[in-house]
């Protein structure tokens, strides 16, 4: 069954090369451990949600939001939201691939339980449907139990010929936009929990002074880098909102897809944009294998200054467990790596 | 449009790289292949770049080369399709089945416990653009390996591969040949899945090797045309690849099944149309 699926999957990569929003082979599944964040055992990084778990510590209310988040990094910005009040489940595990996804017993019998499931929308969890399947199979149904947190956001558009109508799922890489969504979660919850409709707010907002801080940031870090040097080279096209964000222009191997299935095109355009410019380093996701990226820097004699980070947040306790340090990673890389 | 393409090959290390695995892996799965056509193992490569999956996850846990765990899983595999073959009556073909999809169940729950930040099922599937140098030189090994045995053990591969009682009865130790042909069958298995992915790996194995049977009898020759074949798939798929901006994977592996058809249809000895006509005459 599953070599059917990748067989099959590979055989059509290949035949068109544009099936539709990413997709990697099998994915991995794992298991539940990792991917449940329950907001009483995790522990809180960043400064902005230590401040705010003591200060939502105060309605120690047992009657607690469960929240359901498609990926980590939604998770994360639920939890800071929500603080305590919430219990907040992640389905696709760190590391994997939120494209495409096989749901777990846990995460439907996680969904069946939930007040509220939130997802990126933007296509990035309808690349196979399984979130649409999902979503139907517990019966939910649409902003009233599930939310894409996207809503309000610009969107981005792809650019390979043939796809040049839908969305570019990667919208929080902007911090900006990452606000929206964190807005847009606080007013849910308030939605759901009208009684600790201040704490949301509270919440919310001191988490967004503080990636309102970092945004700024990134926004003067990459004055000081000449023009010329200011391409942002990836594996996947997943920076289209960070690079109009933080002013840099982005370049990548394959646009939207995580099979490996390149051709020599988009090789050659690649080693091509870069040669004309001035760039000094380049960059690969954390979720995708390295060896493209490596074929690049061997061709064009860049080093891969860093890995950064896409569709999923860091293993707890790494560098980029939460939304703030993995967006505070990808700034200060970027920069370090451009500015060398 | 050709000039087009040998500038590339000037200008483009990837694309030179490329064109030197994907004819290297044509030639090895070429020689190995015919034997494994002739042994009636056709899917037992298919078999093996699956069963390969638990030593991914493996190695990433312990954190040596994919290769070493891919290949020690690949020949635990062979091994145990050859055991439940020979000491129960069910087929070699139910055995393949049974022990492959253990494998890899077994691999996507070792995987998924792995908890590797980086999608390994990506290991598992190369493209043949991002073939690294160490790869190249792997897979260089891979194909003098199995070229230096089939040179020395020819008589024998081939006695037992045509008739292996005529062999058994001849004091031939028909098990231990079939043993080492599937270690090296695992060997080009891995080192051809990590270069240039699934689907390549079982097509380079077997369609240029029957391409050549449907043109010849003698087996020295089969071996040398399966290889010709293999490489000139290679070429013109990369070919065609370059120039109209296609996965490169899937032309050489239709390149190969566009040869396959000519011989199926035109061979002298043994094509469909050319058989009817020496019918109607």
């Amino acid at each position: 069954m599953k070599k059917s699926i990748s067989l099959l999957l590979s055989l059509s990569m290949s035949a068109a090369l544009l099936a539709g929003c990413g997709s990697t082979n099998n994915n991995a599944t794992q298991d539940e451990p990792t991917t449940t964040e329950h907001s009483a055992s995790s522990s809180i990084e960043t400064e902005t949600s230590e401040a705010e778990a003591g200060k939502t510590g105060e309605s120690a209310d047992p009657k607690v939001l469960k929240v359901v988040a498609t990926n980590s990094i939604l998770a994360d910005m639920a939890l800071n939201v929500g603080g305590e009040l919430v219990d907040v489940y992640s389905i696709v595990p760190v590391g994997t691939d939120p494209h495409e996804y096989e749901p777990l017993p846990a995460d439907i019998q996680a969904c069946e339980d939930s007040d509220i499931v939130l997802y990126n929308g933007l296509n990035l969890e309808t690349g196979n449907g399984w979130f649409d399947k999902l979503m139907e199979t517990t019966g939910k149904v649409t902003d009233k139990d599930y939310y894409a947190v996207s809503a309000g956001v610009a969107p981005q558009y792809l650019t390979t010929a043939g796809q040049e109508g839908e969305e570019d799922p990667h919208a929080w890489l902007d911090i900006s936009n990452g606000i929206i969504y964190v807005e847009n979660m606080a007013r849910i919850f308030t939605d759901h929990d009208s009684a600790n409709a201040d704490a949301y707010s509270d919440n919310a907002k001191a988490y967004i002074e503080q990636l309102r801080g970092l945004d700024q940031q990134g926004k003067d870090k990459f004055s000081d880098i000449p023009d010329s040097k200011k391409l942002l080279v990836t594996s996947e096209g997943a920076f289209k909102y960070f690079s109009a964000a933080y002013g840099m222009t982005a370049a990548y191997i394959w646009e939207i897809n995580t099979e490996n299935q390149g051709t020599p095109e988009q090789m050659i355009t690649i080693i091509d944009t870069i040669r004309e410019w001035d760039v000094p380093a380049l960059f690969v996701e954390t979720s995708v294998d390295h060896r493209s990226m490596e074929q690049v820097s061997d061709e064009t004699g860049l080093p891969i200054y860093s890995t950064i980070f896409t569709d999923s947040l860091a293993v707890k306790g790494e560098d980029g467990d939460t939304y703030y340090s993995m967006m505070q990673w990808n700034l200060d890389k970027i920069h370090e790596g451009l500015s060398q | 449009m050709f000039l087009n393409f040998i500038n590339g090959l000037i200008n483009y290390g990837f694309l030179r790289n490329a064109l030197i695995t994907a004819c290297i892996i044509g030639i090895i799965s070429g020689v190995i292949g015919c034997f494994i056509i002739l042994r009636g193992l056709s899917l037992m490569g298919d078999a093996i770049s699956h069963a390969v999956l638990p030593g991914v996850a493996v190695s990433y846990m312990l954190g040596t080369s994919y290769f070493v765990g891919a290949s020690l899983f690949g020949l635990l595999a062979a091994a145990l399709i050859g055991f439940i073959s020979d000491k129960s009556k069910l087929k070699n073909d139910t055995a393949i089945g049974i022990v492959f999809s253990a494998f890899f169940a077994l691999g996507i729950i070792m995987i998924s416990l792995a908890k590797s930040a980086t999608d390994l099922y990506h290991i598992l599937f190369g493209n043949v653009l991002a073939v690294r140098s160490s790869d190249i030189q792997v897979t260089a090994a891979v194909g003098f390996v199995v070229i230096l045995f089939v040179i020395l053990f020819y008589k024998e591969l081939k006695i037992s591969s045509f008739d292996p009682i005529m062999a058994k009865a001849s004091g031939l130790n028909t098990s231990l040949i079939h043993y080492v042909l599937m270690f090296l069958l695992t060997l080009v298995a891995v080192s051809a899945l990590q270069t240039v992915g699934t689907v390549l790996v079982i097509a380079m194995l077997i369609t240029p090797a029957a391409t050549a049977f449907m043109l010849t009898n003698r087996l020295s020759v089969m071996i040398f045309l399966a290889a010709g074949f293999g490489v000139a798939a290679a070429i013109i798929g990369l070919f065609f690849s370059y120039s109209y901006n296609l996965a490169s994977g899937a032309a050489i592996v239709l390149t190969c099944a566009a040869f396959f058809i000519a011989a199926f249809l035109f061979s002298p000895k043994k094509g469909i149309l050319m058989t009817r006509k020496e019918r109607t005459k």
